[in-house]
């Protein structure tokens, strides 16, 4: 869905590397607190309308304390073992399919992400229903499935787009091949496989949403009764919960990125 | 790994080839070569001739299909690759800085690999620095980017320096720079290689370039097959080939030979020198012909008679005055 | 009843799916094709204001899907206008963002040697910049439409058209013979209409970009 939709273009802003100015360290902290600051302040406001509602029975089924703590834990539950489990199958499968003797590999995964970015989440996470039962296990595989290749992807790229010269060059000094790979190839491809990773893991929030329709819980769930009860609170409440994770989670991407990526990188 | 006590060592090259699948000539075609320890051997060739890939062979990145490779008497096909590339300095044309890692770290990555001891990488570092002419305080912890492309190769250089390799390959590392600053980290680096005496093989396609540098310099043709290997001043004076010949020609340098008068020539010093046996050859003669006299007398310097001066003009002093002088061609024409 | 057999007896039905998928996603484009490459045009000059667009637009990409079609309905109410919302707002960033790389990546000595020639600024924007920059808009354009096509298929739970339908009627008839077949046409549904989609852009980049751009 939201994958990585910057295929095929060029990045903005190749702003040269010009020394960290205290002015723009100033600007990256600023802009690390504005996500956080605005989610609070979604969620301060979010939690007075609700309060000030007149709630009928059923809203007061789900817009309580309990109800909306256990959906919260299964989505960020779904979503963090999901892009565990996408972080251990993914990278060191496409450090795999970057080695030179496997780059006959390399368009076969590219295809493969491409044709998978057509699959429908929500089809592949039916058919799964369908073909294996309801549950977590189940929303899990589909989730996996799904995240997998953009970080797959990522990874190979990330590593074959590092300059093969650098790559001579550690050779030519003696380092070793592992050498090479974990100090030189691996440290440049940081930021393009943590983009992957970012990419992904908003995917997975959005995805996990999708999880209520095979019996797996999260927010989507809220969602789902909302829009079957039509009670707008609910729908409304879900929703805003739903978007303030993926913000939030995008915002530790963000962060991430911005500590591990090597300095000395423009 | 290579001793080098005796002040360097020297490279064997016997028989080496290297045949690629599929490709019906060889690259590089038995080509065999001895280099003098402490000397400085350009290989020089159009492109493709098989020059980079001889070079490559001998720190082996690119394995050998036969033949074998000796620096200072030890068979390097026998050592470990990793280990080898350690103690063998090597500059490319792209540099190869490692753009995540500052200055310093870029320089320490051989000696810490090594195993080198912290302060021990600190202080080689600073004095490496110093030796290219670079500040250490301000550029130790700085980033590849944030240098000129003429910094960079120092750098470059430098980190093929860290661990005192006595042996050095460079493929053209001066090639991808704007002339005036070639010709500054070309001056730079023959100062530092008189002092330090590395064994180097020097991969070039710039004959002005050869003539500089080299104290020999070898001419190779397709394969990597060797049309002439001798001094520089053998070399222009009496190409062996019109192979060679033709290589020279399109080198403005012994055009520029011609149009100098010896009298204009930079000498190094102008003492008198009597009578010794040395070729003689008028002040009123073009540097051209004096290099030509040295190449039929077997020397390198011969005696310029003006009037009653008599001064010794070596092949240093032509050079030089070929070099430095651009300008004044002109005039000395006119 | 095998898959074939299925396909065959209900591809009528398939068949409208298919076609209001396809123009659920193409009316979205269309919007978003018009917006993004305006809001480009306008903005790509201007660091700051295309920023902010990309930015916002980025902002969109970041809200679930389900729940953005979650929190249109209160609004928009159910049906073809969420989705198209949706949709729309879902293809805006690559879309602006690719249209300010392309204008932005003409070289500067292309544009003013258009300028020296006497071109007036909105020509050289016209006759230069934009065809420059065009199969980069393009490339923006075909992004966005591969990703919505799997969005749509999730606004057929609030009542969008297409696709989607099958699938979840689907998952709604768990058990039943047909289920799975059900799910099996939706599903392929959408990854065809993708590749097909592929396929129109190849086409149309073909058709619509400078010959000159494409030699080497």
């Amino acid at each position: 869905m939201s994958a990585d939709v910057l295929t095929g273009t060029a990045a903005i802003g190749g702003e040269v590397y010009g020394g960290p100015s205290l002015r723009g360290r100033t600007r990256a902290l600023l802009r690390h607190l504005g996500t956080p600051v605005a989610i609070a302040v979604v969620l301060g406001a979010l939690y007075l309308w609700v309060h000030g509602l007149k709630l009928d029975s059923i809203e007061q089924r789900t817009l309580n304390y309990t109800y909306i703590h256990d959906r919260v834990i299964e989505h960020v539950k779904l979503t963090v073992v999901a892009t565990l489990l996408v972080i251990v199958i993914a990278i060191p499968l496409g450090v795999l399919v970057s080695r030179p003797k496997a780059r006959w590999v390399s368009p076969i995964v590219l295809g493969l992400s491409n044709l998978g970015q057509a699959i429908p989440s929500i089809g592949l996470l039916v058919l799964l229903t369908i073909k294996f039962g309801v549950g977590f296990k189940i929303a899990m595989f589909g989730l996996v499935a799904y995240a997998v290749l953009p970080v797959l992807r990522n990874t190979m790229v990330g590593i074959q787009q590092v300059d093969p010269f650098l790559v001579e060059a550690a050779r030519g000094m003696g380092m070793t091949r592992r050498q090479v790979l974990v100090s030189v190839e691996l440290r440049l491809a940081v930021p393009v496989i943590l983009a992957g990773l970012r990419t992904a893991l908003v995917l997975t929030v959005g995805v996990a949403t999708l999880a209520a329709f095979v019996n797996a819980g999260g927010l989507g769930e809220m969602i789902v009764n909302g829009i079957k009860l039509s009670r707008h609170p609910v729908l409304i409440t879900g929703s805003v919960l739903t978007c303030c994770i993926a913000f939030l989670v995008d915002w530790l991407g963000n962060l991430v990125e911005d500590l591990l990526r090597p300095r000395g990188l423009s | 790994m290579f001793d080098n006590s005796d002040g360097g060592v020297g490279i064997e090259l016997r028989e080496l080839t290297k045949r690629y699948p599929g490709q019906s000539a060889p690259a590089v075609d038995n080509i065999s070569l001895d280099v003098p320890a402490g000397e400085l051997v350009v290989f020089v060739g159009p492109s493709g001739c098989g020059k980079t890939t001889t070079m490559k062979m001998i720190n082996r990145l690119i394995e050998p299909t036969s033949g074998s490779i000796h620096i200072g008497g030890e068979d390097v096909l026998k050592m470990r690759p990793d280990e080898l590339r350690r103690h063998v300095g090597y500059v490319i044309q792209q540099i190869g800085l490692f753009p995540h890692l500052t200055i310093a770290q870029n320089i320490g990555v051989v000696p810490k690999l090594l195993g080198w001891s912290k302060t021990k990488i600190t202080d080689r570092v600073d004095e490496l620095l110093g030796l290219v002419g670079l500040d250490a305080a301000q550029f130790r912890s700085r980033y590849p980017r944030q240098l000129s492309g003429g910094q960079q190769q120092r750098v470059g250089v430098a980190r093929a320096l860290a661990a005192d390799p006595p042996v050095m390959l460079m493929d053209e590392p001066f090639g991808a720079t704007d002339p005036i600053t070639r010709e500054h980290l070309q001056n730079e680096f023959l100062r530092l290689q008189r002092e330090l005496r590395k064994t180097i093989i020097f991969v070039t396609h710039d004959f002005e370039e050869a003539i500089k540098l080299g104290d020999w310099i070898a001419v190779l043709r397709d394969g990597s097959h060797i049309a002439q290997y001798d001094r520089p001043a053998r070399i222009l004076g009496a190409p062996a080939d019109d192979y060679v010949a033709g290589f020279i020609g399109a080198a403005a340098t012994l055009k520029r030979l011609a149009l100098i008068a010896v009298d204009d020539a930079r000498f190094a010093g102008d003492a008198p020198v009597p009578a010794n046996g040395l070729p003689e050859i008028d002040g009123a003669a073009t540097l051209r012909e004096a290099l030509d006299a040295m190449v039929a007398g077997g020397t390198e310097e011969v005696v310029a008679v003006s009037g009653d001066m008599r001064r010794l003009l070596t092949y240093h002093d032509v050079c030089r005055t070929v070099q430095s002088e651009g300008q004044e061609v002109e005039h000395s024409v006119r | 009843m095998t898959f074939t057999e299925y396909v065959q007896s209900r591809s009528d039905e398939l068949t409208q799916a298919f076609g209001q998928h396809a123009l659920v996603v193409a009316a979205s484009m269309a919007i978003a094709t018009v917006l993004g490459v305006g809001i480009g045009l306008i903005t790509w000059r201007r660091p700051r204001l295309s920023g902010l667009a990309i930015g916002m637009s980025s902002g969109f990409l970041t809200i679930p899907s389900f729940a953005l079609l979650g929190l249109l309905i209160p609004v928009l109410g159910l049906g073809w206008t969420p989705t198209v919302f949706a949709l729309t707002l879902y293809s805006l960033l690559p879309i602006i963002r690719n249209t300010v790389v392309g204008l932005r990546g003409v070289d500067a000595a292309i544009v003013e040697a258009g300028r020296g020639m006497g071109m007036s600024s909105f020509r050289v924007l016209w006759r230069v910049q934009l065809p420059l920059a065009w199969p980069l808009i393009l490339t923006g354009i075909r992004v966005s439409t591969q990703m919505i096509i799997g969005i749509a298929a999730i606004a057929s739970y609030v009542a969008g058209p297409g696709l989607g339908n099958q699938i979840l009627d689907g998952l709604s008839r768990l058990g039943s013979a047909n289920s799975l077949n059900e799910a099996l046409a939706g599903t392929l549904g959408v990854v065809i209409l993708a590749l097909l989609c592929d396929l129109f852009f190849l086409i149309v980049r073909r058709l619509t970009s400078s010959r000159g751009l494409r030699v080497r």
